[in-house]
């Protein structure tokens, strides 16, 4: 089996994993705002619900909302490109737009984590912390990764038309 | 673009149908299309002499420059 059959049942597998992340997160959102007895890990930080406020809490949700959904929408992307991929369309539009967009989402990814783990220590132990973990320079590189293979990509893309355009 | 295919010329001169050219220099009509519209961005030495040799001419009868 080629490689990147390998990977497209991966990340399809991947994929459904995280839908079915989504909809167990939808589900309990309800039941953390009702109960307010639960201890969640929001980031690496262990979060007692009883000790926060509407807001804070408002606030804690909405960002790692926000960042899940920008990760799904990189994966989704990502499903989209590995399948145009394995179908033989490697220098198509799509490809190299899905890249490019990936490499960004994945980018704001690593700077809203830092940014939500700042505002996680403000909220939780009322100090300024700079979390600056593995992960987020894992996100940067491979946004940065994306965006220059989508340039990659766009000149491939180039060069085939113009070999297609030679006579 | 500033350089300009002359092949329908020479082709009327010869009195050949482009089929006729393409299946000669063993191309496809539709690459032979492209070069006829002035679309194509490169033209191999190995096309230009078989063209030369079927209508018999030289590669300034087909290629010509014209100054934007």
């Amino acid at each position: 089996m080629k490689a990147i059959n390998i990977l497209k049942r991966l990340i399809n597998i991947y994929y459904y994993l995280l839908i079915l992340v989504l909809i167990a997160g939808i589900l309990s959102i309800p039941l953390l705002i009702l109960k307010k007895k639960y201890v969640v890990k929001f980031l690496g930080e262990e979060v007692d619900l009883n000790n926060l406020s509407s807001l804070n809490m408002a606030i804690i949700l909405i960002l790692v909302a926000s960042l899940w959904f920008l990760y799904f929408k990189a994966i989704k992307l990502l499903k989209h490109s590995v399948h145009e991929l394995s179908e033989g369309h490697y220098f198509s539009k799509l490809v190299i737009d899905n890249f490019k967009t990936i490499g960004i989402l994945f980018l704001i990814c690593g700077l809203g984590e830092v940014f939500a783990k700042i505002i996680l220590n403000l909220i939780l132990k009322n100090k300024f912390q700079l979390g600056i973990d593995s992960s987020v320079v894992i996100f940067l590189i491979m946004g940065l990764f994306f965006m220059f293979l989508s340039e990659v990509f766009l000149k491939g893309s180039q060069l085939e038309e113009e070999n297609d355009l030679t006579i | 673009m500033s350089i300009i295919v002359n092949l329908d010329v020479m082709l009327a001169k010869r009195k050949m149908k482009s089929k006729d050219l393409a299946e000669i220099i063993g191309i496809t009509t539709a690459n032979l299309s492209i070069l006829k519209s002035g679309k194509a961005k490169a033209v191999r030495f190995s096309t230009l002499e078989a063209i030369c040799k079927a209508l018999d001419c030289q590669p300034s009868d087909i290629l010509e420059y014209i100054e934007d």
